[in-house]
């Protein structure tokens, strides 16, 4: 069984939780540190991430690049809006698909689980409509490198 | 898994270098294209391509062919696959990965067979307008006492203090986006939940879960590592 939950709330929210087996400020570095970053969030076998720019501080830049190594690939900016250390991060991305999806603001919460992590991610669209795109197309971060996986279930 | 399909393709191949076009509605209209992949498409013949069918367009992600696409679905109901592999005539299909269907903006999707099916086996249902029909909140409310069985307009109106003719209205736009059906009972017109639709929805928002879950599985093992340092040679998947 899937530890993830995919969920909305109201119109304009997503909401994400996943369970890990690791302390809040394990998975929080694995969050915010990027040769941790790129060592993950990769979705499908052969894609990389040669660029990751995550500035972890108010106002810092995101900035993650993804690569077939075949000349395919897409890129994701974004900021930071606040950082409470190994608890809570707030920003804002957008993908370049290449062009820019409307801003996704995100808050993504690291709580204490036992001797694990409950990571709480909650995305906030612009508007019931993105929303609904966003659901029905899975842009979230990943996802777009995730498709390939899919390859496998197809 | 896209047999079917590639025999569609082999028949509706018009650009073996980077964009494939076929029509999946029952005319089989296969889209005329100029020239190969690095030359311009000619905005008028897609469009008029479009207008005369279901057009299924593969093209590379970012490539001028599906920027000339997203251009034109704004306002045509074609559905973009975009495909993000080698130019080869069949290879394209098998690594399909997402393809795009137009509102008021271009929408990326992921794919899967799953989504294939619901989309151009189990034609008649629509997320994009499932998932807007659930961004009110009274249709949420209207599906959840759906839940418990089948129900009258006029027993469905009591409980949210609203009119028939607006619950009605909340009704129709659940039944448009295939959620909600309905049957002639007399005068009466009971609605029960349409669980082809629902079920549709589900497995969609599955595929997405899975698609998540590979990235937090990985996660998972950075994560165990990062409590052992000691280094892994070659973690396997």
């Amino acid at each position: 069984m899937s530890k993830l939950t995919l969920k909305t709330e109201g119109a304009t929210h997503i909401v994400i939780t996943r369970r890990f087996v690791a302390p809040p400020a394990a998975v929080y570095r694995a969050h915010t540190d990027p040769e941790l970053i790129q060592k993950w969030l990769l979705g499908p076998e052969g894609w990389t991430m040669p660029v990751c720019i995550s500035e972890t501080k108010p106002g810092g830049k995101i900035r993650y690049e993804w690569s077939n190594g075949k000349g395919q690939g897409f890129y994701l900016t974004g900021e930071y809006l606040e950082l409470e250390p190994f608890h809570r991060i707030v920003h804002v991305e957008r993908m370049f698909l290449p062009d820019p999806t409307p801003d996704n603001h995100v808050e993504t919460r690291f709580d204490g689980d036992g001797s694990g992590t409950l990571m709480t991610i909650r995305m906030t669209l612009p508007d019931a409509e993105t929303c609904a795109a966003m659901l029905a197309t899975g842009m979230e971060k990943g996802m777009e490198a995730s498709y390939a996986r899919l390859e496998g279930m197809i | 898994v896209f047999q079917s399909l590639q025999g569609d393709i082999q028949r509706a191949v018009v650009d073996q270098k980077y964009l494939f076009g076929l029509a999946l509605n029952r005319t089989r209209y296969a889209l005329p294209m100029a020239g190969s992949g690095h030359k311009r498409l000619q905005d008028q013949q897609v469009q008029r391509a479009l207008q005369q069918g279901n057009v299924i367009i593969v093209s590379l992600l970012g490539s001028h062919s599906t920027q000339v696409f997203t251009r034109l679905g704004r306002m045509s109901t074609q559905v973009v696959f975009r495909i993000n592999s080698s130019p080869s005539p069949i290879l394209p299909f098998a690594r399909l990965q997402s393809f795009a269907r137009p509102l008021s903006q271009i929408f990326c999707f992921t794919i899967s067979f799953n989504l294939y099916k619901n989309i151009f086996m189990e034609r008649g249902l629509n997320l994009d307008a499932a998932f807007s029909a659930l961004a009110d909140p009274t249709r949420r409310a209207i599906l959840a006492r759906l839940a418990t069985g089948e129900v009258t307009v006029m027993e469905l109106a009591k409980p949210f203090e609203m009119t028939q003719p607006a619950i009605s209205q909340h009704l129709k736009v659940l039944e448009d986006a295939g959620l909600v059906t309905s049957r002639i009972d007399g005068t009466k017109r009971p609605r029960r939940l349409a669980k082809h639709g629902i079920e549709a929805m589900d497995r969609w928002l599955e595929t997405l879960r899975k698609a998540l879950e590979t990235n937090y599985e990985r996660l998972d093992a950075v994560l165990a590592g990062m409590n052992q340092p000691r280094k892994k040679g070659g973690q396997k998947q």
